[in-house]
């Protein structure tokens, strides 16, 4: 932020702004780019490896590629290579948002437990084969995670309706449900059949293995529909970063904004996790970084987010691929082997700056 | 011109009644209006009732308005914050709640504008959370004008600025009114910046109204006292002009 400052403080007033406004489109532009390649990297890494041209020119003319490369890029790879991408956005527009609404640096799916919501009612239809939505079919463990994730959303609701609820209160209750799911998942893997607790700590780490083209049309449509929501008021969420009673005071309705905001967060969450799993960070880590490029700014940070959350995702895509040669890492692992350290990073170096 | 007055406005915080009854006469436009009482009179609370941010019974009427939603803007007491916002920016987000999601050249020329006139265009690059708190409320202020209210509720403006700042703050307040015909109802503590820019000065008092009338015929002694639990007189300082001297605490 400091050298954003002295490179326009030449400038008077909405020179000035309109040059940081440049600087933020081309940040942007740089991310895309970025997340262009990954992509691309991301789809040419796998147990076959292939040249960066050669993707392309199969992504550009499938027509014209070999029938096996076109089948590994097109059938195979494509599907989780673009769920990474739409997961990390999911997830990173949810987190910024947690972190708007609760102005709390640590607010994200992972730490309010919506992730731990999730993995528990994952774990009931893994172990038990209980199933929250009957008639679910192959889809049992996607949708208990699913209502399970939206339960603990409208639990955090609830909560926030409570007379004297303050933004605190919701931040504890969410580390107090996290510590309980994650209680209630030990219980259930103790008295869970070997192979049964083995598939619940595959999925609580997080898969990118699990992605079909129909769990990845749900989830782009859910960024797809909330993320002009969250745009189209991003003047009266930007406002929420100055405090309550300044976003009151512009006459903005401060509590129902918070609510409406919640429950589109929540189901932008629930939704890539009941689909792949855990995957910590993306959320926390995600957001952070954009603010640390673009500001609080919101037409800025909501696209500067969802290009880091899926940059980030998709580099522990190739990352998950190549780390241990002939395997396959959860990507969960990684994104928290990437987000830790980074994260602390950005308390101990950064921390001043963001809060 | 706008005229705005109050008919038994009052509020509650959970089972305690906050503001009672609180019935202003007809304030006009080109006013300053001091809001003065001692700690919890409910300064604050009669500022969020007449912005309509709090609910409560009684009615705020407005007559001579040209846009309900943009005429009155209201500055809290709190000016705290941690968002990563350049001081243009967050005068542009005050704009920006009343005229319209699109950005327009004009937004960026009224936050110049508004910058320029509290002289503190110099910050307009500076981070909002890095600005000492005297500089906040002056921020906190911009945001107000550049909503172009044409009533204009400041709780506490003054609080954190030295006395050189206070003085030109007020003035710059009491010429605001002046010049664009806005009605500035203003919370103080201290007297005699009520005494020196106040037209009119409105005494709270445990959440009702105490006195209302002009500065010199309201405060006397006895209100002092009442209030303020304070035994204080006003006299003609050296250079002929009223000036509040408090003697002792009751």
């Amino acid at each position: 932020m400091t050298d954003m400052r002295t490179e326009t403080v030449s400038l008077s007033g909405h020179g000035a702004y309109r040059a940081l406004s440049l600087r933020r489109q081309a940040i942007l532009l740089m991310l895309t780019v970025g997340l262009c390649a990954a992509f691309v990297g991301d789809i040419a890494t796998g147990p076959a490896r292939y040249g960066l041209g050669e993707v392309v020119r199969t992504l550009v003319a499938p027509a014209e590629a070999d029938a096996q490369m076109r089948v590994i890029v097109w059938s195979i790879r494509m599907p989780s290579a673009l769920m990474a991408m739409v997961v990390g956005m999911a997830l990173a527009i949810g987190g910024a948002q947690m972190q708007t609404i609760l102005n709390n640096p640590l607010a994200s799916p992972f730490t309010l437990g919506i992730s731990s919501g999730a993995s528990f009612g994952a774990a009931l239809a893994l172990a038990f084969g209980v199933a929250l939505i009957p008639m679910a079919g192959d889809y049992i463990v996607a949708a208990n995670a699913f209502v399970m994730a939206m339960a603990t959303a409208c639990l955090i609701h609830l909560a926030s309706l409570r007379r004297g609820a303050s933004i605190q209160t919701i931040v504890l209750l969410g580390i107090a449900l996290v510590f309980s799911f994650n209680t209630a998942l030990a219980i259930i893997q103790y008295f869970a059949a070997d192979q049964a607790a083995a598939a619940i700590v595959f999925w609580t780490m997080g898969s990118l293995t699990k992605a079909t083209w129909p769990k990845l049309a749900i989830t782009a449509l859910a960024v797809a529909l909330t993320l002009p929501v969250f745009l189209r008021r991003r003047w009266q969420l930007t406002a929420l970063r100055l405090g309550e009673a300044r976003a009151a005071s512009f006459g903005i309705p401060v509590r129902r904004l918070r609510l409406e905001t919640l429950i589109l967060v929540s189901l932008l969450s629930a939704i890539p996790v009941a689909f792949v799993g855990t995957i910590g960070f993306i959320g926390l880590v995600g957001p952070h970084i954009a603010r640390m490029m673009v500001g609080e700014d919101q037409r800025f940070l909501l696209p500067a987010s969802a290009l880091t959350g899926a940059l980030i995702m998709s580099l522990s895509s190739v990352l998950a691929k190549i780390a241990v040669p002939g395997a396959v890492l959860p990507i969960g692992i990684v994104t928290a082997a990437i987000g830790l350290p980074v994260f602390l990073y950005l308390i101990l170096k950064g921390g001043k700056e963001i809060w | 011109m706008v005229v705005l007055s109050t008919d038994r406005l009052g509020a509650r915080f959970g089972s305690r009644q906050v503001l009672r009854d609180v019935t202003l006469p007809p304030c006009h436009g080109g006013e300053v209006v001091a809001v003065i009482g001692p700690n919890a009179a409910g300064k604050s609370t009669l500022f969020r009732r007449i912005a309509a941010i709090l609910p409560g019974p009684g009615d705020c009427r407005l007559e001579g308005v040209h846009d309900s939603d943009r005429a009155v803007a209201y500055m809290p007491q709190d000016q705290t914050g941690t968002a990563v916002l350049t001081v243009f920016e967050s005068v542009l987000l005050a704009r920006k709640q009343v005229s319209g999601w699109r950005l327009a050249a004009a937004d960026l020329m009224e936050v110049d504008r508004a910058l320029t006139a509290l002289e503190i265009g110099d910050l307009a690059n500076e981070i909002i959370s890095e600005l000492s708190g005297g500089q906040r409320q002056l921020v906190g202020l911009a945001q107000c004008l550049v909503r172009e209210p044409q009533v204009l509720l400041l709780d506490e403006p003054t609080s954190a600025l030295d006395m050189h700042r206070q003085l030109e703050a007020m003035r710059r307040v009491r010429n605001l009114a002046q010049d664009t015909g806005m009605l500035v109802l203003i919370a103080l503590h201290d007297l005699n910046l009520a005494l020196k820019f106040a037209d009119k000065v409105a005494i709270l008092s445990g959440g009702t109204l105490h006195d209302f009338g002009p500065a010199g015929e309201v405060l006397t002694p006895e209100n002092l006292a009442a209030t303020f639990r304070i035994r204080a007189r006003v006299e003609p300082c050296s250079q002929g002009k009223p000036h509040l001297i408090v003697d002792d605490a009751i």
